[in-house]
């Protein structure tokens, strides 16, 4: 065999050889000083390529990129949100607290949305719908769950259960709706 | 728009894969572990490529905000390496393009690695100890940066990003042939300077 060429050896080097060719090869080298001597030189250069000296990148990278990527919610956003909630939880709890037993303010509301019109109509109907709901199904459950355990429970803690039920659902509102913001931000 | 013809996959989910697939229910904690991944080989990938700290920095931010805003647009039949390596190497050139000092590397009249070595006052063997491997492949490695930016850039990808010919030809754009015999020209630059300077003695 002929003694190799230089683009031959980086070829057994790189592993880019058949089996047959790369045993020829590595016969050779056994044979012949000069290309074992070139072989070797190749070999120290090739493993300290595939060893570089990395650099430690600075953590400011990752932290950088997570602020500009997830930003936290913002100031105005988180006082608007805050304002919400609080009125709808007011408004809760004084429809549970004082109107839960005649359920006047579903009355009331039903007057105001057919003395209204547009937009503002639509959306008393909607608010009225959701506390006719709210109401029609907690005093659904009192009874039958009253007539099941043969216990009466007093308003106090179907009122509370409301309540509570209320908060959770409101919450849920408010997390999904800043979830969706953020997205939307981005 | 150019086609992946490497490592096809089609049902199992690797590492990578899985992580994506949670970044895109909005999981910012499989993002941050994709970056930690990845942030090391990418940020010396760019820092040889461009070197400048700051510049750096910046650009590998830049790479993974990029990732993050394409990462719908990623297809799981392919190698999520294939695929963030040529939005990194896509990063750099074009910053690189857009450098005027750059430009001169780009039609090959690097500075000379004599000049480089010297202003960077690099070990040299004095004559009286053999230096350790590690001083030699630093002395290597310093060469690698003032090579030629054609030839730097195949031998980055290959020894620091870790890729096949074939991966390196799909990133950048070049044919296997092409990428192969750069690296094979990138190596006989940096063996006859290396056996200038009496360093693999």
């Amino acid at each position: 065999m002929e003694c190799l060429n230089e683009e031959r050896i980086q070829d057994y080097l790189e592993g880019t050889l058949n089996a047959m060719e790369a045993r020829l090869i590595r016969d050779h080298l056994l044979a012949c000083p000069g290309c074992n001597a070139r072989h070797k030189t190749d070999l120290k250069i090739n493993r300290h390529l595939q060893h570089p000296p990395l650099l430690n990148p600075p953590d400011s990278i990752i932290a950088s990129v997570l602020r500009t990527l997830y930003p936290g919610t913002s100031f105005y956003f988180s006082i608007i949100a805050l304002i919400a909630a609080s009125f709808a939880f007011l408004v809760t709890w004084i429809y549970i607290y004082f109107d839960f037993s005649n359920s006047s303010l579903i009355q009331a509301l039903k007057l105001t949305s057919k003395s209204t019109s547009g937009w503002i109509a639509n959306l008393i109907k909607v608010v009225s719908s959701v506390f006719s709901m709210i109401y029609a199904s907690f005093k659904a459950i009192h009874s039958f769950v009253s007539y099941l355990l043969r216990i009466d429970f007093g308003p106090e803690i179907v009122r509370g259960v409301v309540l509570a039920l209320s908060m959770i659902f409101l919450y849920s509102l408010i997390h999904l709706f800043s979830r969706k913001f953020k997205e939307k931000r981005k | 728009m150019k086609t992946f013809p490497v490592e096809k996959r089609k049902t199992i989910l690797d590492d990578d894969q899985v992580l994506i697939k949670k970044i895109r229910k909005g999981n910012k904690a499989a993002f941050e572990e994709l970056m930690r991944k990845y942030n090391r080989k990418i940020f010396n990938f760019i820092i040889r490529m461009v070197r400048n700290d700051e510049v750096a920095v910046e650009l590998t931010q830049d790479f993974f905000i990029k990732i993050y805003t394409v990462i719908d647009k990623y297809n799981f039949e392919y190698k999520f390496t294939t695929w963030a390596y040529r939005i990194c190497y896509n990063l750099v050139i074009d910053h690189i393009r857009k450098n005027q000092m750059q430009m001169e590397s780009l039609d090959g009249d690097a500075v000379s690695q004599k000049e480089i070595i010297s202003s960077e006052n690099y070990v040299k063997d004095d004559g009286f100890r053999i230096l350790s491997d590690e001083e030699v492949k630093n002395h290597l490695w310093k060469l690698v940066d003032g090579i030629p930016l054609k030839f730097k850039e195949v031998i980055l990808l290959r020894y620091i990003q870790e890729l096949k010919y074939e991966e390196i030809a799909d990133i950048s754009g070049l044919p296997v042939g092409t990428v192969k015999n750069r690296i094979f020209k990138a190596k006989e630059i940096l063996k006859q300077e290396i056996e200038k300077d009496g360093m693999l003695k």
